[in-house]
């Protein structure tokens, strides 16, 4: 690929916290591709309301790569700034367009056959097709209509699509194959997503941090899931496991650690976790805006993690406890297999009866869950960003 | 008025009580009404009763009209004899009587004087409504043979109707229970219905015609929208040492139980209590308000401090309720707890006659294919969640042939965000999912009727009506087996933990596919199933106060 390389750096610009989900991968894809060929490097940014393509100058492009970009005090004033750093994009006949933001809410694909025409330039993003697969874990219907825009002009406009499973790669495939579409599809590239390595010397942790880790560990073992609150992903299932295991137990019942933001749809559920008796009695917990860092050491001092949600376009936390040496039992649901190398105990997501068990043995047998441990190849599965970076371009760019 | 016909009637009502033209939804409401039960003194309390009169100022076109209308022979026999004369108008406040008035003042002084009307009318209205109720008892039972006695006549009874007396709407769950119990119990002689005064902190005993208005039909009417009878007017009830009180009702929102239980101690009245079901201690999750969790544990304790017996509604229940005492531990013997199981609701012998609105409902139901039933107010306990989980699953395998899932029931609290994404499901859009509110008995008698078979997955209950309905139409009804469900459905039906999805899921596909394994099972329920009537449930209520056995 030898023309110049446009990546749309919309998503990265407007966001000034921590970088979570699609923006860290948008940034990463970023860094990876400057790494790779910075002379060819064109950051642009979509001026939504104006319906134009505007090159990001370099110093500011600069600053939004960085890290003190993520860790604004003022995020929400701190993002408008980036309009005072752009100039007009002119596009190119040799250009690639790469672009894996949240592309469906703007006609990103749309706005980019308005500079090339019909001229297969794009390198879009496939996550996951949930808002085709299951609308109603979709915060409306409007996402369906977008995702079904998107995808058939995707299939229209790209040269490449980057994935980031096998399982989303397949999803795409049957949807262009129900519409008809299969014959002219561009090719879907798995890319695997990082999962963060556990530092060799003991991390910093704040005075905060440090209270919050001893508050989670005062009560014994505890079991982590790391995930938004939505209903996709399946918070209600240990609720329930946690009503019965705090009737069955009381105070010798574990402590459940839910870490993640509060999503859409959560109301009742999070009504619920802070009214149910486990809850009143500490054994359900909730953290929110939880560090990288102080992250890891969860991970690192739980008893196990678990992910049982509903659908998963990869899931990245369970690929996270595995890279720390822990047993994460999965839901047989989209990616969560492939992402943890089959290597986890696993269920279907509403299979109550065997999620309760398998985490009582879990708790109960600590040979077992040893041998669970053991039998993970754990530098299989430390894949840094660096990596992700380098398969990026290797299997995207370098077509 | 009495000459007209029951259209014109219903018209002249509207214009004497409302002051307007009867609007076309309540016209037909009471139109139905009269066709169905002829009592044209119905319509006539439900107006006077109704929000438009006791919640506004009646206009004075309003009072006009019904001045207009005291050539009716009904009216005028009662103002003859209640409506005081004409006072003058009283003087405002720091004026003269004579005193002459501005505008402003003059305006003030005539609405005063309009409510003070106002009120007087009401009280008439309702003063005739009383004379016409009592009337009525009387003429309907002239003729009845003396009431029987429940023992041998040395024990007098208090049966507490609060909750009846404050409910007016259709009846349902522990309503319904208490209305078919005083109904009942209404056969004998030596039990005095009475109610809880609360402002007065005292029981206060119903008159006969009151009794008899309150267990009526027409008073749980759909529409129906009456007040109660008011405590403070009653006399309070003449209890004697050894008296029992017996109390079935919402206790913690009509008769305090701890209240109670005081003042029953200062007779030596002794009280006989019910518990339906622990929930709000177990689940204080599927509280509607976070108080009532507190307030029910209160409410368990006192019963266990202050009651003779208690009656629980199932084994499942009784286990609860004894082990909430043991963990509490209350420091006194324990009351006994008895259980009897309730009735059904259904008759399905003979199959009501529909509307032509509950026929529309039915037609769509029909048109969408075969169905499953689930009746149920929608709140989490119930456990929707995972139906419309087993649904995803079955729209996705069988498309358009996926059988429809009906369920009938109120929205309840704590759904919200389940009930707005249903909508965005593929099942839901293809017409597989299907929600029924409002619906009458009638109409519900139909859709058991007709259904495939009916689910329970709750995750918890005190008994079950529903699925003791379902039996009682001889449909399948698969249950959880957790708390009551098993007994509920006398340990016939399939039965599963509320979230055992895969076995769930596994059983209603096979209650589809194979119509053997199906038919077996009703004809199970045809063999073994025994139907407990509202009369069985007084009967062994009745012989477990008497003689301590049911």
């Amino acid at each position: 690929m030898g023309g110049r390389i446009v990546v749309n750096i919309s998503t990265s610009a407007n966001w000034r916290r921590r970088p979570v989900g699609i923006v860290r991968v948008e940034r990463e894809v970023t860094k990876a591709i400057f790494q790779h060929r910075s002379e060819a490097v064109v950051p642009v940014y979509l001026d939504v309301p104006r319906g134009r393509w505007m090159t990001v100058k370099d110093g500011c492009f600069g600053d939004i790569m960085s890290d003190a970009w993520v860790s604004s005090d003022n995020p929400d004033h701190d993002a408008a700034d980036v309009r005072k750093h752009l100039k007009p994009f002119s596009p190119a006949a040799t250009d690639s367009f790469v672009t894996v933001g949240s592309d469906w809410s703007f006609q990103v694909p749309d706005r980019v056959e308005q500079l090339y025409g019909n001229h297969r330039v794009l390198i879009p993003a496939l996550y996951d097709l949930i808002p085709l697969l299951f609308p109603e874990y979709a915060p409306g219907m409007e996402f369906y209509d977008q995702f079904n825009h998107h995808y058939r002009a995707v299939q229209r406009l790209a040269k490449a699509v980057f994935s980031i499973s096998e399982t989303s790669a397949v999803s795409l495939r049957e949807f262009w194959e129900s519409r008809g579409l299969a014959a002219t599809a561009p090719p879907v590239k798995v890319v695997p997503l990082a999962a963060p390595v556990l530092p060799a010397e003991a991390p910093f942790l704040d005075a905060k941090e440090r209270a919050i880790l001893e508050d989670v560990e005062k009560d014994g073992p505890f079991i982590i899931y790391v995930s938004t609150i939505e209903p996709r992903k399946n918070h209600q299932l240990l609720l329930d496991i946690w009503r019965e295991l705090y009737a069955e137990r009381g105070e010798r019942c574990p402590k459940l650690v839910v870490v993640g933001m509060r999503g859409w749809g959560s109301n009742d559920l999070i009504r619920t976790m802070e009214r149910m008796n486990a809850g009143r009695a500490g054994k359900i917990v909730w953290r929110e805006g939880v560090s990288d860092v102080l992250l890891m050491q969860l991970y690192s001092r739980s008893t196990f993690a678990v992910f049982p949600s509903y659908f998963e376009g990869w899931g990245l936390a369970a690929s996270e406890a595995a890279a720390v040496g822990k047993v994460c039992v999965i839901s047989t649901a989209g990616a969560l297999i492939e992402a943890t190398r089959g290597l986890m105990p696993s269920y279907h997501p509403l299979d109550f009866p065997g999620w309760k068990n398998e985490i009582m043995r879990l708790l109960d047998d600590p040979a077992y869950r040893t041998s669970v441990e053991s039998s993970l190849t754990i530098d299989a599965f430390k894949r840094t960003w660096q990596d992700f970076g380098n398969d990026f371009c290797a299997k995207l760019l370098d077509l | 008025m009495m000459m007209l016909d029951d259209e014109q009637f219903i018209h002249a009502c509207f214009k004497i009580i409302l002051g307007r033209e009867a609007d076309p939804n309540g016209f037909a409401h009471y139109l139905d009404l009269l066709k169905k039960k002829k009592n044209r003194s119905q319509v006539i309390s439900d107006l006077c009763y109704s929000p438009e009169v006791t919640e506004s100022l009646l206009p004075f076109e309003i009072l006009a009209a019904v001045r207009r209308y005291r050539s009716s022979r009904l009216f005028r026999l009662s103002l003859k004899r209640r409506v005081p004369k004409p006072q003058p108008a009283t003087p405002l406040e720091g004026q003269p009587a004579g005193a002459s008035l501005g505008p402003d003042a003059r305006r003030e002084h005539a609405h005063a004087e309009q409510v003070r009307l106002n009120e007087a009318l009401l009280e008439r209205l309702g003063a005739l409504q009383q004379d016409v109720s009592h009337l009525q008892y009387s003429v309907a039972n002239a003729s009845r043979a003396p009431k029987d006695i429940l023992g041998d006549g040395t024990m007098r009874y208090l049966f507490n109707l609060s909750t009846s007396n404050h409910w007016r709407r259709h009846a349902v769950g522990i309503v319904r229970v208490e209305r078919e119990l005083g109904k009942y119990l209404s056969r004998f002689g030596n039990i005095d219905f009475v109610i809880w005064d609360s402002h007065g902190r005292s029981l206060k005993t119903l008159l006969p015609y009151q009794v008899s208005k309150i267990l009526s039909d027409e008073w749980c009417a759909n529409g129906s929208v009456g007040q109660s009878f008011p405590g403070a007017q009653l006399s309070e009830a003449a209890i004697k040492a050894g008296d029992i009180y017996i109390s079935v009702g919402l206790d913690w929102d009509h008769a305090p139980t701890g209240q109670l239980v005081e003042y029953l101690a200062r007779f030596g009245a002794k009280a006989v209590l019910a518990c339906y079901d622990t929930v709000p201690v177990q689940f204080p999750e599927f509280l509607v308000r976070d108080e009532l969790g507190q307030e029910f544990r209160q409410h368990l304790v006192e019963m266990g401090h202050g009651a003779s017996e208690v009656m629980a509604i199932s084994q499942s229940t009784k286990r609860d309720l004894v082990h909430f005492w043991e963990e509490a531990g209350l420091e006194r013997r324990l009351p006994d707890v008895f259980t009897i199981s309730l009735a059904s609701y259904a008759s399905p012998s003979q199959l009501p006659v529909l509307n032509a609105h509950e026929h529309q409902i039915l037609r769509d139901v029909f048109g969408r294919g075969d169905y499953i039933l689930y009746v149920s107010s929608v709140e989490s306990r119930k456990n929707h969640k995972m139906v419309f989980d087993i649904w995803r699953d079955l729209w996705l395998e069988r498309g358009v042939d996926c059988p429809q899932f009906v369920h009938v029931g109120m929205a309840g609290w704590g759904n919200t965000d389940l009930l707005g994404r249903v909508p965005r499901m593929p099942a839901y859009i293809g017409g597989k999912i299907n929600w029924l509110q409002h619906v009458s008995d009638d109409l519900l008698a139909h859709l058991y009727h007709n259904c495939a078979f009916t689910i329970f997955p709750s995750l918890y209950e005190g008994w079950g009506l529903a699925a003791t309905e379902s039996l009682a139409f001889g449909k399948v009804c698969v249950v959880s087996n957790n708390s009551s469900l098993e007994e509920a459905t006398q340990g016939l039906m399939p039965r599963y933990h509320p979230l055992d999805f895969i076995g769930w899921k596994r059983e209603i596909e096979r209650l589809l596919d194979d119509d053997g394994y199906r038919k077996s099972l009703e004809q199970k329920i045809s063999d073994e199933h025994r139907s407990v009537s509202w009369a069985d449930f007084g009967a062994r209520f009745c012989d477990q106060l008497v003689l301590g056995k049911n």
